[in-house]
């Protein structure tokens, strides 16, 4: 979880809830930060390419189709030939 | 390799910060009627790390302090400078038709936790719920008839706790979206998470917005509302077409 003090003042919750769990606010706060960046946004280019915890991922298009890149490799350098088969789906595009 | 932060209107002179992910200084190419923020990096890929993607965050949302931005997706890369150009230029009338939209608004977002009345007691004593039969009522346990009962019961129950958190994310949103420009409401993730939403805020409305969110804690007592922002406007952003993306990238 985040610490607090990573949090920008002015991303916190605001105004703060009477008795809230402020871990439990800044927990939520990130994963709003990890819904909108990884998620939302303009995407210029066809492919993303994420690093999470030392494994490269491809991530391509609007729907959000992570593929190692070793697999997208295997497939023959194309992530989007990578397909569903094997790769993780992390989610819809747009709502 | 270049790491887009944001579109943003080309006004002359961004107040751009100084540095944003790995500490690498953050440029401003203009680009026709718009500008790009992004920095120069060695390779395409990006850590998915909290640090990293509040880096990205903080080089956006300084911006937007001062300019309409469209915030760029995490770990969006490009070659060079010329593809950058190319893909502005390519975009350009999406990207001014959303740059008008988000015009003078910020992104609030709304999560709201609820668990039935009833739920929440039953995993307080670890009793089950009171209205959860072990057995229909004028039924012999241990029977079918009872058990097909029981199960009948409990997804009538479950029909009707669906439907009472339906009631009540419409009544936390209908006032909200009232006082946004646009919304968008998110798939309900889970079963406590009975509103998921962003509002595409004028800057003007945003105390009024949390007045509102203050009265709906105060209507709804059982309810855990989380209201965070203001946010860069990611979820009021265009989607580009795939195939055109896919073959210019």
């Amino acid at each position: 979880m985040i610490r607090s003090d990573d949090v920008p003042a002015g991303r916190r919750e605001q105004p703060p809830a009477d008795g809230d769990d402020p871990a439990l606010e800044q927990e939520l706060t990130l994963l709003e930060l990890v819904d909108r960046l990884l998620d939302k946004g303009v995407v210029l280019t066809g492919d993303i390419t994420l690093s999470v915890a030392d494994v490269d991922l491809v991530y391509v298009g609007l729907r959000v189709l992570l593929s190692s890149v070793e697999a997208a490799q295997r497939m023959g350098q194309d992530p989007a030939a990578a397909g569903p088969a094997g790769a993780a789906t992390t989610g819809g595009g747009r709502p | 390799v270049i790491h887009v932060y944001a579109i943003l209107r080309s006004t002359g002179g961004p107040d751009a910060p100084a540095t944003g992910l790995g500490d690498r200084p953050i440029e401003i190419r203009p680009a026709g009627p718009f500008a790009a923020a992004f920095s120069r990096h060695g390779q395409a890929n990006v850590a998915v790390t909290p640090d990293n993607l509040w880096a990205h965050e903080r080089v956006v949302e300084r911006l937007m302090a001062n300019h309409t931005v469209l915030p760029a997706r995490f770990g969006t890369a490009l070659a060079d400078v010329p593809e950058l150009d190319a893909a502005l230029l390519r975009h350009g009338p999406r990207l001014a038709t959303a740059l008008d939209h988000v015009e003078g608004c910020v992104e609030l977002g709304l999560r709201a936790l609820w668990r039935h009345p009833e739920d929440a007691l039953a995993n307080d004593t670890d009793a089950p719920p009171p209205s959860t039969p072990i057995h229909a009522a004028g039924t012999v346990p241990g029977t079918g008839r009872a058990y097909m009962e029981a199960r009948l019961a409990q997804e009538q129950r479950s029909r009707s706790v669906a439907q009472e958190a339906e009631a009540l994310a419409d009544a936390l949103h209908a006032p909200l979206a009232a006082l946004a420009k646009d919304s968008v409401r998110r798939t309900r993730a889970s079963e406590d998470l009975v509103l998921s939403a962003a509002y595409l805020v004028p800057a003007d409305t945003v105390d009024a917005f949390r007045s509102q969110v203050l009265q709906a804690r105060s209507a709804h007592g059982t309810v855990r509302v989380l209201c965070t922002g203001p946010w860069p406007p990611y979820h009021f952003t265009p989607v580009l077409d795939l195939a055109e993306v896919l073959r210019a990238g």
